[in-house]
């Protein structure tokens, strides 16, 4: 069985926890430290596909997040298979630019798959919950496999993002 | 209440009234002051009166009176009037033993208490009592309507006291400050003795009472404190941090570990600078194990490099590599180092150019494979910023760490990466080039297509880029090989060529020369003149030079004859350089040399001759029996040196014997001695021409048979050879032979007898060289 290498990004405004999640992902842990990814940062992990066994090398691509005054480079998600679209719970305008950063990847990859993660529930109560999901769903987009809530720091949701993604792209 | 403030106002009053004057006068300013000690005469008397009073009834207010006199008392060397100034001193010294015991007393006290509290204190209780005072008035408003007015006129009464007190108060305090420095400054040991004791229990109780004032206060000079202490006795600070100072270094690290280093980190350079220079060895010392390690390693496997190149200084490659170290100008040994840096392959990736997803890799360095996929992500992020921030549309073509290099060359789907250690050469990156434009034009749509699954890129690909890996490595050392293989077999063969080939065409030519020399000399020495002379011949490619002495023209000529048939049959010029010297022949060499070349003609036919040489004069007699002879045997001798003349006195026919010897019939002895007379005479001719000899022919008649006759004329000839021998007779110059049994010139009808004879026939004899 050979390991299918794919590229994934992570999309989203500054400091929604795109980094973190990927380090909740990859290496297990978290960090209330905050650093601003600068550029690009690229984390590799492989995933084994329950159903069919089948291994998936994930290329993870940690994008710098989108601020006021730039956008994101487009080039670093091109040739991207998926796309985990991160918003910020407790930030409203974060939620606000998550079509803009749909729309984007969809642009750059007609192809490919994403899904949306809202991050940071461990800070938000649970009935506020269930209304932000109602909010920003975007179920009704095909290339959208989901929206999740998930917590880099609960460890919420984390690993399961990333795998139905993974499983959705080995399908597309 | 009224009570209280009635005790404490008498006891204030108690003080009031001395305290009054003293007040008004020495606190006033100091000019106040100096006219009391233009008017000492009132003063001290009136000062000593008071003392005794003010210690009686307060101990603060005694200080007062006292420390003016004392105050007094210093000035008193300047006083105008020295006696008045005496008494005074008198005075105060009678007075001063009581007080200033109290005075002591009363210091303790002060300072036990701390001056400054104390009076606070007590401006603070007269305060809060008034108030309690009014308020009480106040609130007890009815009550004060009963005692009306009396009461009223009491309080009043009271306060204006009061508020007397406070201002007598209020103008003692700086008073009191004043003099507390003067006493400090007047007697600081007896101070000090009677604080010292209470110091650190004053300093306790108040920090527990009150420790942030307490921090405070020592707060502002403990800095300058520690900073006093290190500059009086820096040893004994040192002492009393040290055990600490790793503790605390330790916690602050814990704390936050940037600040430390930080701190440090500034000053390490300088120490270390300033450790070198104090110590270097000790320096090194710690340094080695780090450092040594490396760069020995280092330096071994350069070393190794570098012999194997000095090694090969001489191949090709060396001498290549001097002349390329020259064209650059500069130093081999740089250039060797250059070299020695060997450049290799560390890793090759053939990269999706937007996703960044490996398409095939190659990393010959098995031992630490670098991470690939995340290599290739973060090139391709950073060709992306590259292109999207820096200059839009270039591609970025390498990058450069240390000693490492990634050369990068894109085509339209994916780029190549080569990771390389060392300087490349520049046609690497023109092999790069080739082998992706080989890639892209095979294996195109595969790659574009390539969604990250290996399996789907043929494996060709990956021996395409493991070609490229190998490619580098081995060029240097095989490649070389393979090349000057072939061109040292040609160098060696070239050398071999030019060694031999003049060589072999020098040793023809030698032995030609050689073969052409001696025969030369053969036939120089065949010939009976000039093989006397030591002539040498010298051959080379066009001449035979021909060079020794000999004695006359002729034999020059006729060395030059001799050898010129050799040159023109070798094809050679003759370069004749015998010299002919006349050289004054030596008489008894020329004699030889006549006589030698007279022997030799003796042996040609028909030539009989005896030379005899005489005053250059050759004078020839004997036969020469035909012409050519005779030329030939004038050219010979006329040529030998020292021949200047020759004289023939030759004759060309032999002369006729007419002697015979009879015999009786059928006897073979000489009959009688007119027969053996004749025997004589053949003696004498023999003896006239040396040069001849004599055959004996013997002869009969014809009577008695043949075979009977043929024995008795060998008898006859044997008898007349016998006879002449032992007349003398060279028995070589006899011959006897037999002929006709019957004489050629006797006819049958003639007498008998006639043919019974003996005859002789001269003849020159073939003589062989003595």
């Amino acid at each position: 069985m050979s390991t299918v290498s794919k590229k994934i990004c992570l999309i989203g405004d500054f400091s929604v926890g795109k980094t973190s999640l990927i380090r909740r992902f990859v290496e297990g842990v978290f960090s209330e430290k905050y650093l601003t990814t600068i550029g690009t940062k690229i984390s590799r992990k492989v995933v084994n596909l329950k159903p069919s066994s089948k291994e998936i090398d994930l290329i993870i691509w940690d994008i710098e997040g989108r601020t006021k005054f730039k956008s994101i480079v487009p080039n670093y998600i091109k040739g991207a298979t998926g796309a985990i679209i991160v918003g910020d719970l407790s930030r409203q305008e974060t939620l606000d630019h998550l079509p803009a950063h749909i729309e984007l990847f969809f642009q750059t990859n007609p192809k490919g798959v994403a899904i949306v993660a809202l991050n940071k529930s461990d800070i938000i109560e649970k009935h506020k919950l269930t209304k932000l999901l109602e909010l920003n769903n975007f179920g009704s987009n095909s290339q959208i496999i989901k929206t999740i809530v998930t917590s880099a720091k609960n460890n919420t949701n984390v690993d399961r993002a990333f795998t139905e993604l993974a499983e959705n792209m080995v399908d597309s | 209440m009224p009570d209280s403030i009635d005790k404490l106002i008498d006891l204030l009053l108690d003080v009031e009234t001395p305290v009054n004057p003293t007040n008004s006068e020495p606190a006033s300013s100091p000019k106040e002051q100096q006219s009391l000690l233009t008017k000492p005469e009132k003063k001290p008397a009136f000062l000593a009166q008071k003392i005794p009073s003010t210690v009686e009834s307060k101990d603060s207010v005694i200080e007062i009176s006292h420390e003016t006199a004392a105050d007094n008392n210093n000035t008193e060397p300047n006083s105008t009037e020295p006696s008045l100034a005496e008494s005074e001193t008198n005075l105060a010294a009678i007075e001063t033993p009581q007080p200033i015991e109290v005075v002591e007393e009363s210091v303790a006290k002060v300072a036990e208490v701390v001056l400054d509290d104390r009076i606070q204190a007590i401006s603070s209780a007269i305060s809060s009592l008034k108030e309690q005072n009014i308020q009480e008035t106040n609130n007890n408003g009815f009550s004060t309507d009963f005692v009306n007015p009396g009461i009223d006129d009491w309080i009043l009464e009271k306060e204006a006291r009061l508020n007397e007190l406070a201002d007598s108060l209020n103008n003692l305090i700086p008073l009191m400050m004043e003099l507390l420095s003067v006493k400090v400054n007047d007697s600081q040991e007896l101070i000090l003795q009677t604080m010292i004791p209470l110091m650190d229990r004053a300093i306790q109780e108040r920090s527990s009472q009150d420790l942030d004032k307490m921090s405070l206060a020592i707060a502002r000079i403990l800095p300058d404190a520690i900073a006093q202490e290190i500059k009086i006795e820096p040893k004994s600070m040192g002492k009393a941090i040290a055990p600490e100072l790793a503790l605390s270094i330790e916690e602050q690290i814990r704390l936050d570990q940037d600040a430390v280093s930080l701190a440090l980190g500034s000053e390490m350079g300088k120490a270390i600078k300033a450790q070198i220079e104090l110590e270097k060895d000790a320096m090194v010392d710690a340094l080695y194990p780090v450092i040594g390690n490396t760069i020995s390693k280092y330096l071994a496997e350069e070393i190794g490099r570098i012999n194997q190149k000095v090694e090969n200084s001489l191949s090709r490659e060396g001498i290549s590599r001097k002349i390329r170290a020259k064209m650059r100008g500069i130093s081999e040994a740089e250039l060797i180092l250059q070299e020695s840096i060997v450049c290799k392959v560390q890793a090759i990736f053939l990269i999706q150019k937007d996703s960044g997803l490996i398409i095939c890799e190659v990393q010959p360095d098995k031992e630490h494979p670098l991470e690939s996929d995340l290599v290739a992500g973060m090139l391709t992020a950073i060709r992306s910023f590259a292109n999207d921030c820096i200059i839009s549309g270039s591609e970025l073509s390498e990058i450069d760490y240390g000693n490492f290099e990634i050369l990068l060359e894109a085509a339209g789907y994916c780029y190549i990466a080569v990771v390389i250690s060392g300087q490349p050469k520049p046609e690497f990156r023109d092999r790069i080039r080739e082998t992706l434009s080989k890639l892209v034009m095979q294996y195109g749509d595969k790659i574009e297509n390539y969604q990250g699954d290996t399996s789907t890129i043929p494996p060709s690909v990956k021996l395409v880029l493991k070609d490229l890996a190998n490619i580098e490595t081995d060029e240097t050392s095989e490649a070389n090989q393979k090349k000057s293989a072939p061109i040292l077999l040609w160098l060696i063969l070239i050398i071999l060529a030019s060694i031999l080939l003049p060589w072999g065409i020098f040793k023809y030519h030698a032995v030609k020369s050689q073969r052409i020399t001696e025969k030369v000399a053969v036939q120089l020495d065949n010939n009976p003149q000039l093989s006397v002379y030591r002539l040498q011949s010298q051959v080379d490619r066009k001449n035979i030079t021909i060079t020794g002495k000999v004695s006359s023209s002729h034999l020059r000529n006729l060395a030059q004859e001799i050898v010129s048939e050799i040159a023109q049959e070798e094809k050679l010029n003759l370069d004749n350089q015998i010299i002919a010297v006349d050289v004054p022949a030596d008489p008894t060499f020329t004699t030889q040399e006549v006589t030698r070349v007279s022997q030799l003609l003796n042996q040609l036919t028909g030539v009989g001759i005896v030379s005899d040489y005489q005053d250059y004069r050759v004078t020839i007699t004997g036969f020469i029996l035909d012409t050519v002879s005779t030329e030939t045997v004038t050219s010979y001798i006329s040529n030998i040196p020292g021949v200047k003349q020759v004289v023939f006195n030759v004759k060309q026919e032999l002369p006729t014997v007419d002697t015979r010897i009879y015999f009786d019939s059928q006897e073979s002895e000489i009959k009688n001695s007119t027969e053996a007379g004749k025997i004589d005479f053949i003696k004498r001719f023999l003896e006239e021409y040396p040069t001849l000899n004599l055959r004996v022919i013997p002869h009969s008649d014809s009577k008695g048979s043949k075979s009977f006759n043929q024995k008795l004329t060998l008898e006859r000839a044997k008898t007349v050879y016998q006879t002449a021998i032992s007349q003398g007779v060279d028995p070589n110059r006899l011959e006897i032979v037999s002929e006709e049994l019957f004489p050629p010139d006797v006819t049958p009808d003639q007498p008998l007898w006639l043919s019974r004879h003996v005859r002789f026939e001269p003849f020159i004899p073939e003589k062989t060289l003595p």
